[in-house]
């Protein structure tokens, strides 16, 4: 498996050059991992493959990136747990602006900063953590494989 | 621990391989640079992501400078800790203590490093869930010294577990809490305009905080389980699982700035880190006591309160840790566990202690009405039971070896906040669901006890806790 990731990553390194700048990962193929990597400057680890999903992981300075990759290979959820946060807008690439329109109309009460559950139209964002223990979930519901919990996304 | 384990598996032996790919890739990718910046850029121009940092990343390795020794009156290791009530006059520019519930602060007093040029901040956040101290940029006196290297200075950027961030350069002050002598540590000047910011600080929720009336407080004073905000890696001789700051340009947090550019990431020596000041300290430097065991806002919630902060602990006549219970923490995560009881009974769920969540952030139960169903999808996520509900549950520590049990309430959120009390030991709000629940005892677990909190790698040397990381009850 560890053979692979290297032949992966030169084989893939040395084709996006000439391809578009892909830094998209909900919602698009596990092959965009990669170019998330690029962009952590990160390490991956080898893929876990469970019966209905496969999980794609990126290491990169005291932070873990999960992608969870349906079989036909879409990726339909994220979480990161570590020290601090991915680019979201990387990390949820066509589903950000869903986000954050979400995130904005959030109504702001008094003694709460932020709501910790973001329900856009398409993705559901969870936040929580303290500084130096930062994590996150994201998933789209739509893509969501038949038989996954959301429980199993960790 | 289920949380956790991922961070202390970071430096096996697959991780060891993976270097080696990551650095096969880099050569890879070197000869690349130019074609992929000359390219349409994929992102907003108003942000920096790590891919278009195009200069070589610097190195900061700060200085050290001495304490300065003021006389020590009688009570000097002990602050003045308001909720919902002033510390002080308020500057120019700066805001009230009050500005939401729950907000419990301190004033300290910050200087240059020629010890006279002072300005002492009031209405600054107390916060033991984050390390060092942060205030508004426009709060402080002139002549802070920028941590630089070569051409560049040192920036920041920190999250906190609500998505919001705050971003500056990191500049070397004299810091007095209460009246223990200034000792000199990087701070973060909050100032969201210093050059452009690193995409992981814009791209968090919307951008950092700009100002005290944005934020709601003048600065945070994080004196939380961490000597400094991010450490080389390691606990003692082994790793934590948390970023290597010293070594890794990656971490996310630290940023040098060259000609208003904050996109590349920087290594940090440990000494040029955003330190919690109180690990700085000459002798009180083992953590701190939060005391508000004298504070009961009762079902419907109070106008005001106030405790102490003493600092030190079993180091003094008045900071003595007997009949207190140490709790470690993981040293990586800084959590603990809490068993809910009426929530999956069987499961521990990772847990932290934050007096600057302003309120409980908590699975929900039975009883714990969203108060969305009564009052719109606004006030989702916030707990509107029918009446004040009684709940318990019990706190063990990482290896769960000791515990104690704890009870509380649960108000209705919806009234509470639009009442005309502030001070609340009944506030609660829905945290991560499923696998991802967790427990932030927030500002209500404080009131009517005395929370310690002892910081990572440090004995209690006067007395029986132990080395921090840890809570004691």
């Amino acid at each position: 498996m560890v053979y692979f990731i290297i032949l992966f990553q030169i084989f893939s390194s040395a084709n996006l050059d000439f391809l578009p700048r892909a830094q998209a990962s909900l919602g698009d193929d596990s092959s965009t991992v990669e170019a998330d990597r690029r962009v952590l400057r990160g390490t991956r680890v080898a893929v876990v493959t469970h019966a209905k999903f496969a999980v794609h992981e990126i290491r990169s300075g005291g932070m873990s990136l999960k992608e969870y990759a349906a079989s036909n290979g879409k990726i339909f959820a994220v979480t990161w747990t570590g020290t601090h946060q991915p680019d979201l807008s990387s990390i949820f690439g066509t589903y950000f602006e869903d986000f954050s329109q979400a995130n904005q109309a959030a109504v702001k009460v008094k003694g709460v900063r932020s709501h910790a559950r973001i329900e856009g139209k398409k993705v559901t964002v969870e936040r929580f953590g303290h500084m130096g223990s930062i994590r996150g979930k994201a998933f789209v519901q739509s893509l969501l494989p038949q038989g996954v919990s959301l429980d199993e996304i960790k | 621990m289920k949380s956790n384990n991922f961070k202390y598996s970071f430096f096996s032996a697959e991780l060891t391989l993976s270097l080696i790919v990551s650095l096969l890739t880099i050569s890879v990718l070197s000869s690349s640079c130019s074609k992929n910046s000359a390219a349409p850029a994929a992102a907003a121009p108003t942000t920096n992501s790590g891919a278009s940092c195009t200069g070589s990343a610097a190195n900061f390795t700060g200085t050290s400078y001495s304490p300065i020794t003021t006389p020590t009156p009688s009570g000097y290791n002990q602050m003045t800790v308001n909720v919902d009530l002033d510390t002080g006059s308020i500057p120019s520019g700066g805001v009230s203590c009050g500005n939401y519930a729950n907000e419990v602060c301190v004033s300290v007093t910050v200087c240059a490093l020629d010890g006279v040029t002072c300005k002492t901040i009031p209405n600054i956040l107390l916060d033991t869930g984050s390390y060092g101290l942060r205030v508004f940029d426009n709060l402080l006196p002139s002549g802070l010294t920028p941590i630089s290297s070569g051409g560049s200075t040192l920036s920041e950027c920190v999250l906190f577990g609500d998505g919001s961030s705050e971003f500056g350069p990191v500049e070397y002050a004299y810091v007095q809490l209460g009246g223990e002598p200034m000792v000199a540590v990087p701070i973060l000047a909050i100032n969201s305009t210093y050059g452009t910011p690193p995409a992981a600080c814009t791209n968090s929720q919307s951008s950092p905080d700009i100002s005290p009336t944005q934020a709601g407080f003048n600065g945070i004073l994080g004196v939380g389980l961490w000597a400094q905000d991010c450490g080389n890696g390691l606990y003692n001789s082994s790793s934590d699982g948390t970023a290597d700051c010293t070594t890794d340009s990656a971490n996310g947090q630290y940023f040098t700035c060259t000609g208003g550019n904050c996109g590349c990431g920087a290594t940090v020596a440990m000494q040029a880190q955003v330190k919690n000041p109180v690990a700085s300290l000459p002798s009180d430097n083992n953590g701190v006591i939060l005391d508000f065991s004298s504070t009961n806002p009762g079902a419907t919630g109070a106008t005001n309160a106030t405790g102490t902060l003493y600092l030190g602990i079993d180091t003094q006549a008045n900071n003595a840790s007997t009949g207190f219970t140490a709790m470690p923490a993981d040293p990586g995560a800084s959590e603990f566990f809490t068993k809910f009881n009426a929530y999956s009974s069987s499961t521990y769920i990772p847990a932290f202690i934050d007096s600057g969540s302003s309120i409980f952030f908590m699975p929900t139960v039975s009883g714990l009405t969203d108060c969305s169903v009564s009052h719109g999808s606004g006030w989702s996520g916030i707990f509107c039971p029918g009446s004040n509900t009684a709940e318990s549950a019990v706190l063990w520590d990482v290896n769960l070896g000791a515990s104690q049990s704890v009870s509380f309430h649960i108000g209705n959120g919806y009234s509470l906040f639009n009442s005309a009390s502030n001070v609340f030991n009944n506030l609660g709000a829905l945290s991560g669901t499923g696998a991802g629940a967790y427990f932030d005892w927030g500002l209500p677990f404080f009131f009517g006890r005395k929370v310690i909190v002892g910081i990572k790698g440090v004995n209690d040397t006067g007395g029986a806790l132990g080395e921090g990381p840890y809570w004691a009850l």
